[in-house]
């Protein structure tokens, strides 16, 4: 089985991809993974990093207002965001992975250092599981 | 226009990693009279606003809905607006060069998928100056500053 793996800070954490709800997106990740990019803090949500990715959709597929362990899509600026505490999103993006909720705690550890020091660079990656 | 395409494309190839030399110039303007925040908070917030104005553009084209000449006289819009404020108040000179030979480009398409192909390249191109622009935002210390100069507020 698939996974989306996401390496920062020297860490790599794991995701489940959700290939039912979410299809396209998938797929379309599929298609540019691996990739590089920098990381950066929201500026709203508190618990919340997004990066650019080479993604450019024009469709929301699984619009879901996002809550801890999302990850998701948002269109107007090709970000992928992640949500990783108790915050919620400000609106709809599009749904289409779950972080690994084991590791959602060390998730949280590295992304809280975001805010202080953006910029660093995010490795994305599809791998089989146990990779 | 293909040529056009290929070139900017190639260009923001290279900037997911590496800072484009536009960045490196916003940081210069007007620091020497004290002004550079407010040079790279209103770039920000342009970058943003053009952002949000092609993403609309881009789905109703996408659609083909609407009529192709007010599409175009509202991409260029966004375009010259952006162009001007790249060349008078942000010192991005490539992105101006850039945005004013896309104008000349808007104006050459003559059906909805030239348009379309154009305006995803552009949107493109203000995302990665948008992130970039946020990057060069020291967003932790100014919101400590601004915590710390607003607590006390009245009006």
């Amino acid at each position: 089985m698939e996974k989306l793996k996401l390496t920062f800070h020297g860490k790599s954490f794991t995701a489940a991809l959700l290939e039912k709800e979410a299809p396209k997106m998938v797929q379309a990740l599929r298609e540019v993974c691996p990739f590089k990019t920098r990381i950066a803090y929201a500026k709203i949500c508190e618990n919340e990093i997004f990066f650019q990715a080479p993604i450019a959709r024009y469709e929301v597929e699984n619009p879901v207002y996002s809550v801890k362990g999302h990850i998701a899509y948002y269109a107007p600026k090709q970000t992928i965001c992640i949500w990783y505490g108790d915050t919620p999103s400000l609106g709809d993006c599009d749904l289409f992975a779950l972080l690994d909720e084991d590791q959602i705690p060390a998730f949280k550890e590295e992304s809280d250092k975001v805010w202080d020091q953006a910029g660093d660079i995010m490795l994305v990656e599809i791998v089989e599981e146990d990779a | 226009m293909e040529k056009y395409l290929q070139e900017v494309s190639a260009y923001l190839d290279t900037l997911w990693i590496d800072m484009p030399s536009d960045i490196e110039e916003i940081r210069k303007r007007n620091r020497i009279d004290g002004l550079n925040y407010g040079v790279v908070t209103m770039a920000y917030c342009d970058m943003e606003a053009a952002d949000a104005s092609l993403y609309q553009l881009i789905c109703m084209v996408i659609e083909r809905k609407g009529d192709l000449e007010t599409i175009k006289m509202m991409a260029k819009n966004v375009v010259d607006w952006n162009a001007g404020g790249m060349s008078s108040s942000y010192d991005m000179a490539k992105g101006c060069e850039l945005l004013k030979a896309a104008d000349k480009h808007i104006d050459a398409c003559q059906d909805f998928a030239s348009l379309e192909t154009l305006l995803r390249l552009l949107h493109r191109f203000f995302i990665h100056m948008t992130y970039w622009i946020d990057l060069i935002l020291p967003w932790a210390k100014l919101s400590s500053v601004y915590d710390e100069s607003t607590s006390k507020l009245t009006f």
